[in-house]
């Protein structure tokens, strides 16, 4: 495959570059749905639910869990803004667990409904993170 | 003789006060090249996010569903003005002209009778505005608070912002920081956060593309909003912050030179007092032995 054909990845976290290189493909988890990029995509803005990412490059997969975020799709620059991310080997199933026993615990005792709303919504990142080890 | 002796202490005050400059100046230039390479890391995050953001603006341009988040609330008059200053002095004009220019603006919005509010990042720059201004300060953040990191400090007080914005507070929103241009220039810098100014670089380059949004553009928006606030205000507190050190660094250096300075110059008043001391006791010696 030329160069001209493959993807330019950029992949950032609020305080770092985290990827930066050429890839075959990627999938992402977008808000409305799954979806993978080629190179040739149309452009498209999308926000990102939790969930996972994956990507292909010649005959390896890397796979990383994004809590949230966005991606743009430009002439096959693929940048992706993740609010929070973590390589999907570094999943610890047990603390992950524990962390949503906790938060279920806090969302019974809380009244403020806009708390209750914070807690719901790091409970479902959570959940879509253990999600993917099981 | 007294004299003599004061001079002596006044150049040990001096070098001793050299001393704690020239070490400042060393710890500045350590925590500089720190600062500079977290707010280095930090860009490519604001770069993408502004170029996502003006693409959406671009695509909303026309339409008035944009929200008031991106275009300010003019039914509300009132000015949110945030001052990013440090949380410590001895760093020379950095803090004072983040000051005047906001005192400069208060003034003028006032002539023009638009109630302004202030909120303070850094410690320095809310206990100047504190004496004039005690009723318009509206909270007062420390950069150094315990146990925070920066970009929590600036997601805290993005949705203090925005809440109070919600609650119809206040009707735009300019923030006040000192951009890093190099180690010895630091820019005091005005910019709007709501309305949300977009950098027209690439405007005109990317007119003919048109983007698919997924969900459509509001929902999108109301997601980035927040979004790009606190990493706008993430990113002025970073600059801020490798601004002061290189601000202190700079104001050290000067220090240093001129305590040197003052070291050679009262050692040379030492040295002659002293001579002229030895001469005169030689000469009281000498014509003492003529006398006789």
């Amino acid at each position: 495959m030329s160069e001209s054909e493959r993807l330019q990845l950029e992949l950032v976290l609020p305080d770092k570059l985290v990827v930066s290189r050429q890839v075959d493909m990627v999938i992402i988890a977008g808000s409305e749905g799954d979806f993978g990029v080629l190179p040739g995509h149309a452009p498209i803005i999308s926000s990102i639910r939790p969930g996972l990412l994956e990507i292909h490059d010649a005959d390896k997969t890397e796979k990383f869990f994004l809590a949230g975020g966005f991606v743009e799709v430009l002439s096959n620059q693929v940048s992706i803004l993740a609010s929070e991310l973590c390589s999907i080997e570094d999943i610890d199933e047990s603390e992950c667990k524990d962390q949503i026993q906790n938060l279920i615990e806090q969302l019974r005792s809380s009244q403020d409904e806009k708390e209750s709303n914070l807690i719901q919504n790091r409970l479902d990142k959570l959940e879509a993170k253990i999600e993917l080890v099981k | 003789m007294a004299n003599l002796k004061d001079l002596r202490n006044r150049i040990d005050s001096v070098s001793s006060t050299k001393k704690i400059t020239q070490a400042m100046k060393m710890v500045a230039a350590s925590k500089l090249r720190r600062a500079q390479d977290i707010a280095e890391a930090a860009r490519p995050y604001a770069e993408k996010l502004s170029k996502i953001m003006s693409s959406l603006t671009f695509s909303l341009k026309d339409s008035d569903l944009s929200p008031l988040m991106l275009k300010g609330n003019n039914n509300n008059k009132t000015k949110l003005l945030i001052v990013v200053t440090s949380d410590r002095g001895l760093c020379g004009a950095f803090n004072s002209s983040i000051v005047r220019n906001v005192k400069n603006k208060i003034s003028e919005l006032e002539t023009n009778n638009i109630p302004v509010k202030l909120l303070c990042i850094g410690r320095k720059g809310s206990e100047v505005l504190k004496n004039n201004f005690q009723g318009k300060i509206i909270n007062t953040y420390e950069i150094s608070a315990s146990g925070k990191t920066l970009f929590n400090l600036a997601e805290t007080v993005g949705s203090e912002i925005i809440k109070r914005f919600e609650l119809d507070e206040f009707g735009s929103c300019l923030i006040y920081y000192n951009r890093f241009k190099s180690v010895i220039s630091q820019i005091a810098t005005e910019q709007s956060i709501i309305p949300y100014e977009v950098e027209n670089l690439e405007e005109s380059k990317e007119e003919n593309v048109f983007f698919e949004f997924e969900p459509e553009e509001q929902a999108i928006l109301s997601d980035l909003l927040p979004k790009n606030i606190s990493t706008q205000l993430y990113k002025s507190i970073l600059e801020s912050g490798a601004g002061e050190q290189g601000a202190r660094m700079a104001a050290m250096d000067n220090a240093t030179r001129n305590a040197g300075e003052m070291i050679d110059r009262l050692t040379l008043s030492y040295n002659r007092q002293r001579q002229a001391i030895i001469t005169r006791e030689l000469i009281e010696i000498i014509s003492g032995a003529e006398a006789l």
